[in-house]
C-alpha cells in the first residue's frame, strides 16, 4: 500500500519519485489549509462572541443565496476540470477552468455589490463580523482566482496531463474547494441565523 | 548585494503602495497620508518587493511565468541571499536570531538601569514602555524561532537521513520573511514606539500611537514564518526519513521539533487573528474591541492566549528534545523511558490547546471558566513531569562528561524545575489573583523560558557548533560563559519572586521606594548576567574564525549527523544511510549500530 | 477505493454531478429551514448538521482527502 514507509532518496524510478513529491506536496497543502481554516474558525467564533446569533434584517437574502449557489457551482466545475486533466482530457479541463474563473469573478462581484448596498456600518457588531468575514473570504477567493488564472494560462500543450503531472491543477482545485468549504460555514453563520 | 536590491525594491514597493492609497484618498477628499492605513497598505507591497529582491523571483517565482530558475552560488556569498539548502538556512536563522537575542538583551540592560532607583533615571515613561515592549517581542521571537529555525533546520534533516527539508523553497521564503520583522520593529521604535508590551491588549492597542500598527504587521509576518516552518518540519519528518528510521527510532530532538511544529502550525493563527482584528478596528473602523459598540476586549485575550500559551510549548518542546539529546550522549547511557517521553511530548501538544484562560483569571471573564482552566493547567505538569523523570533517569549513574553543552543541559533541569514549581501558584486561582501582574510572573516566565529554553539553546549551540561551523569552540570561554550566566541568572530572578510576592507590579517604569533595595540588587545581578554574553560572543566569533578544525564526531555520539564530516557535504550523505537500531543504545549488549552509512556506489541499488 | 482514478472519466464525472446535486439540495434545504423556522436553538442545530454534511461531502469527494493516507497512484 502506498501509505507504507516511503523514503526520501532518489527512487530509481522517476515516476515513483514524482508520486513521492505529490504525496509530500499534498500533505503540505492540507496542513496549510488546516492552519488557514483555524484563522477562519477564530473569526467565526468571534462573531458569536460579540454579536451572538443576531443577523441584520436588511440583508439581501436572495443575493446571499445567489452567490452561495455560484460558488458551489464553481466548485463543481473545478471538480470537472481536475477530473478531465487527470484523464488527459486537456481541452475539457481548460474549458472548465475558465468556467470556474468566470463564476469566481461573479462571486466577487456579488460580494462587492452586497457591500455597496449594505445598510449597516462596519462599526456595528454585526457589521464588524459581516465585513471582516466576507472580506477575508473574498481575499481568499481573489488569490484562488489568481492561481486558477496561472494554471489556465500554463495548461496548454498537455503540460498537466495524467499521473503526477496533474498535481498543480489538483493543488489549485483543492484550494478552491477549501474556499467553498469556508463559505459552507460562513453562509449560515452570516445569513441564516436568527 | 541581494539584500541591497531587496531593500531598494521594498522602498519602491512602499512608495508605490502608499502612493496608490494616497491617490485614492486624495480623490475622496481625505489627506494623502494616514499613518495607520498607509503602513497597512504599503507594508505588504514593500514585503513583496523585498522578497523579489533577495532572490524569490530569480530562484523561484520566475518559473510560474515560464522562465528558468537560476542556480545558487557557492561559498560565503550564499549566506547573504535566497538559498534553499537547509544547512545555509539553519545558519542564517541562527546568526540572525543570536543578533536579535543580544539586541533585545541590551534593552533588558537599559530597563534594569532605569529600575535601579525609584523615580525616573534614563527613560521617559513612553520610552520605558517602548524598551520593555521591544525586549518582550524581540525575545519572544527569538524564543519561538531559534530552536526550530537554527537547529531544527540544520539538524533534523541530518538526523533523519534526508538530503534536505520537504519544501526547500518554502524554507527559504520563511527565513527571508524574518528580516522585515526586525526592520519593522526597529522602525516602530523610531517613529515613537508602542506601549502594549508584546501582548498588545486592547483597548490600549486600539487607541495608542501608530507604532502599534507596525508592531502588528511585523508580528503577523512572523506568524507566517512560524506556520510555514511548522508545516515544513511536519512534512519532512513524516516523508523524508531514511529507510529503517521508524517512529520508534527517531532521535528525541526530532520528536521535540515535530511536537513543537504541530503547535506552531495550528495555533499561531490565534495571534495573527487577534492582531488583524486590532488592525481592522484601527484602520477600517470595525468594533471587535470597542465596548461602546458591543465589542469586547476580553475577546482579544481569548484569541491571543489561544495561541500564546501554546507558543511557550513551541519554545520549550524542541528545547526538551535538545536537552535530552545532550544528556543521553554525554552520560553515555540510553535515553531513559524514550517511549514515555514521546507520549509526553504529544500529550503536551494535546493539552496545550485547552489551558489558555489561566492567563485571564483576573480579566473579568466568566467565573465558571476558572475551575476547568485551573484543573487543565495543572494536568500539563503530568507530561512535563515525565520528561523530567526521563532526564533524571538518563543521567542517573551515568558517566557524565562535563563539557559546556552538558553544563547547560544540567542547568536546564534545575531552572525548569523552579519555573515549573512556581507555575503552580499562577495556575491556582486563589494565589494567582494576588500574584497576577507582579514580578512573580516575570520571574516565573523567565525561569521557564530563559532558564529553560535559552539554557537549552546554549546547550544545543555548543553541542552542534562543531558540526555547523566545522570549528571547535573554546572550552574555557564556554565554561566561563556558563558559570557567569548561571549564577547571574539565579541572582536576578530569585529576588524577583520575592519582590513580586510583596506586590511590585510589572511593566511599570517607576515604583515605590520600599522596593529600591531589591531592585538595585536585581539590576547589578542583571549586569553580571549581561557580562556573560560578552564571553559568549567572543567565543563564537573567535572560534568560528580561527578555532581548530572540528573532527566529524567530537562527542562520539551515535546519531546520524555525527557520522558525516563537519560541516556535512552539500547533499549531506554520500550514499543512502540505512537505520538498523535505536539512537541511544550506549552500553546495551548486542545492540546494532544506529545506522549503516551507505556508499555512493551502493545507492544505485536502493 | 472510493474516489481513486479508476472507473474512467465518465463515471467519475457522473459521481461529481451526483455530489454536486446533493450539495445543491442541502443548500436549498438550509435556506428553506432558515426562512421558516423561528426557534433559534433548533435552527442552529439543523444548520450545523447541514453545514457539517456539506463540508464532509466536499472534503471527501471533491478534495480527495483520503488520498492523504491512501495515495492515489495505486489503482
Amino acid at each position: 500500500m502506498a501509505a507504507a514507509v516511503s523514503h526520501s532518496h532518489e527512487h530509481a524510478d522517476p515516476v515513483a519519485h514524482a508520486w513521492h513529491r505529490v504525496r509530500i506536496n499534498r500533505l503540505g497543502l492540507w496542513l496549510f489549509l488546516i492552519s488557514d481554516g483555524a484563522l477562519f474558525a477564530i473569526f467565526a467564533a468571534s462573531r458569536f462572541y460579540i454579536a451572538g446569533t443576531a443577523i441584520d434584517p436588511h440583508l439581501n437574502q436572495l443575493l446571499g443565496l445567489a452567490i452561495t449557489s455560484l460558488l458551489l457551482l464553481s466548485s463543481f466545475s473545478a471538480y470537472r476540470a481536475e477530473t478531465a486533466f487527470a484523464h488527459g482530457n486537456t481541452a475539457h479541463g481548460r474549458t472548465m477552468l475558465l468556467a470556474t474563473i468566470l463564476m469566481g469573478l461573479l462571486f466577487v462581484g456579488g460580494v462587492a455589490y452586497e457591500w455597496s448596498i449594505a445598510e449597516f456600518a462596519a462599526s456595528e457588531v454585526y457589521g464588524t463580523a459581516f465585513f471582516s468575514m466576507t472580506g477575508m473570504h473574498a481575499f481568499h477567493v481573489v488569490t484562488g482566482l489568481l492561481f486558477l488564472a496561472v494554471i489556465w494560462a500554463r495548461s496548454g500543450g498537455g503540460r498537466y496531463s495524467q499521473g503526477p503531472a496533474v498535481w498543480p491543477v489538483t493543488a489549485v482545485v483543492i484550494y478552491w474547494h477549501f474556499v467553498d468549504v469556508v463559505w459552507v460555514f460562513f453562509y449560515p453563520t452570516l445569513y441564516l441565523l436568527k | 548585494m541581494a539584500i541591497l536590491v531587496g531593500l531598494v525594491l521594498a522602498v519602491v514597493g512602499f512608495v508605490a503602495g502608499t502612493g496608490i492609497l494616497g491617490g485614492i484618498r486624495t480623490s475622496m477628499g481625505l489627506e494623502y497620508w494616514s499613518t495607520d492605513m498607509s503602513w497597512s497598505v504599503g507594508y505588504p507591497v514593500a514585503l513583496i518587493g523585498w522578497l523579489i529582491g533577495v532572490g524569490g523571483w530569480k530562484y523561484w517565482a520566475v518559473e510560474w511565468f515560464g522562465g528558468k530558475a537560476a542556480t545558487p552560488p557557492k561559498g560565503v556569498k550564499r549566506y547573504f541571499e535566497w538559498n534553499m539548502d537547509h544547512k545555509v538556512i539553519g545558519i542564517q536563522y541562527g546568526v540572525t536570531f543570536v543578533v536579535l537575542f543580544l539586541l533585545s538583551g541590551l534593552t533588558a540592560m537599559l530597563i534594569r538601569f532605569e529600575l535601579m532607583n525609584s523615580g525616573m533615571q534614563l527613560f521617559t515613561e513612553d520610552q520605558y514602555n517602548s524598551a520593555m515592549s521591544f525586549h518582550g517581542i524581540g525575545m519572544v521571537a527569538v524564543a519561538v524561532a531559534i530552536m526550530l529555525g537554527a537547529f531544527g533546520n540544520y539538524i533534523v534533516p541530518l538526523q533523519i537521513g534526508a538530503r534536505d527539508m520537504a519544501f526547500p523553497r518554502v524554507n527559504a521564503l520563511s527565513y527571508w520573511l524574518v528580516p522585515p520583522v526586525a526592520i519593522m520593529l526597529i522602525i516602530a521604535l523610531l517613529i515613537g514606539g508602542w506601549d502594549t508590551g508584546w501582548t498588545a491588549y486592547p483597548p490600549l492597542s486600539v487607541l495608542t500611537k501608530s507604532g502599534q500598527v507596525l508592531f502588528n504587521l511585523a508580528v503577523i509576518t512572523f506568524g507566517l514564518v512560524s506556520i510555514l516552518g511548522g508545516i515544513n518540519f511536519i512534512a519532512t519528518i513524516i516523508y523524508e526519513r531514511a529507510p529503517g528510521m521508524t517512529w520508534g527510532r527517531l532521535p528525541i530532538f526530532v520528536w521535540g521539533a515535530f511536537a513543537g511544529s504541530l503547535i506552531a502550525f495550528f495555533f499561531t493563527q490565534g495571534f495573527a487573528a487577534g492582531l488583524l482584528m486590532i488592525l481592522l478596528d484601527r484602520v477600517v473602523g470595525t468594533s471587535f474591541f470597542h465596548a461602546a459598540e458591543g465589542g469586547s476586549p476580553i475577546l482579544y485575550e481569548h484569541v491571543f492566549w489561544f495561541y500564546s500559551h501554546p507558543a511557550v510549548y513551541v519554545m520549550v518542546l524542541p528545547a526538551f528534545g535538545a536537552v535530552l539529546e545532550v544528556l543521553a550522549h554525554m552520560s553515555r547511557k540510553p535515553l531513559y523511558a524514550y517511549r514515555w517521553v514521546v507520549g509526553a511530548l504529544l500529550g503536551i501538544v494535546a493539552i496545550s490547546g485547552v489551558v489558555w484562560a489561566h492567563h485571564m483569571f483576573t480579566s473579568g471573564m466568566e467565573d465558571y471558566l476558572h475551575a476547568p482552566f485551573l484543573v487543565l493547567t495543572e494536568m500539563i505538569s503530568i507530561p512535563t513531569g515525565i520528561i523530567f523523570l526521563s532526564a533524571i533517569g538518563t543521567i542517573w549513574a551515568g558517566r557524565l562528561w562535563m563539557r559546556t553543552p552538558m553544563l547547560f543541559a544540567l542547568a536546564f533541569i534545575f531552572n525548569f524545575t523552579v519555573g515549573g514549581l512556581t507555575g503552580i501558584y499562577l495556575a491556582d486561582v486563589p494565589t494567582d489573583i494576588h500574584l497576577h501582574d507582579t514580578y512573580f510572573v516575570v520571574a516565573h516566565f523567565h525561569y521557564t523560558i530563559m532558564g529553560g529554553e535559552i539554557f537549552a539553546l546554549f546547550a544545543a549551540l555548543y553541542y552542534w557548533f562543531p558540526k555547523m561551523t566545522g570549528r571547535q569552540f573554546n572550552e574555557t570561554l564556554g565554561k566561563i560563559h556558563f558559570w557567569i550566566m548561571f549564577i547571574g541568572f539565579q541572582l536576578v530572578f530569585i529576588p524577583m519572586f520575592q519582590v513580586g510576592v510583596k506586590g511590585m507590579n510589572r511593566r511599570v517604569a517607576d515604583y515605590p521606594e520600599a522596593y529600591e533595595d531589591f531592585n538595585r540588587f536585581i539590576s547589578w545581578s542583571g549586569f553580571l548576567l549581561g557580562i556573560s554574553f560578552i564571553f559568549f560572543a567572543a567565543n563564537m566569533v573567535l572560534s568560528w574564525v580561527r578555532g581548530e578544525r572540528a573532527v566529524a564526531n567530537p562527542w562520539g555520539a551515535s546519531t546520524l549527523e555525527w557520522q558525516v564530516s563537519s560541516p556535512p557535504p552539500e547533499h549531506n550523505f554520500e550514499g543512502q544511510p540505512v537505520i538498523q537500531g535505536g539512537a541511544y543504545e550506549y552500553g546495551v549488549p548486542n545492540a546494532p549500530a544506529h545506522a549503516r552509512m551507505g556508499t555512493a556506489a551502493a545507492t544505485e541499488n536502493v | 477505493m472510493s474516489n481513486g482514478n479508476h472507473g474512467g472519466e465518465a463515471a467519475q464525472q457522473r459521481k461529481g454531478l451526483m455530489v454536486f446535486l446533493a450539495l445543491a439540495v442541502l443548500t436549498v434545504v438550509e435556506y428553506i429551514v432558515a426562512v421558516s423556522l423561528t426557534s433559534t436553538p433548533l435552527l442552529v442545530t439543523l444548520l450545523a448538521l447541514a453545514a457539517g454534511a456539506k463540508c464532509w461531502a466536499i472534503t471527501v469527494y471533491f478534495m480527495h482527502v483520503t488520498r492523504l493516507w491512501r495515495g492515489e497512484e495505486v489503482h
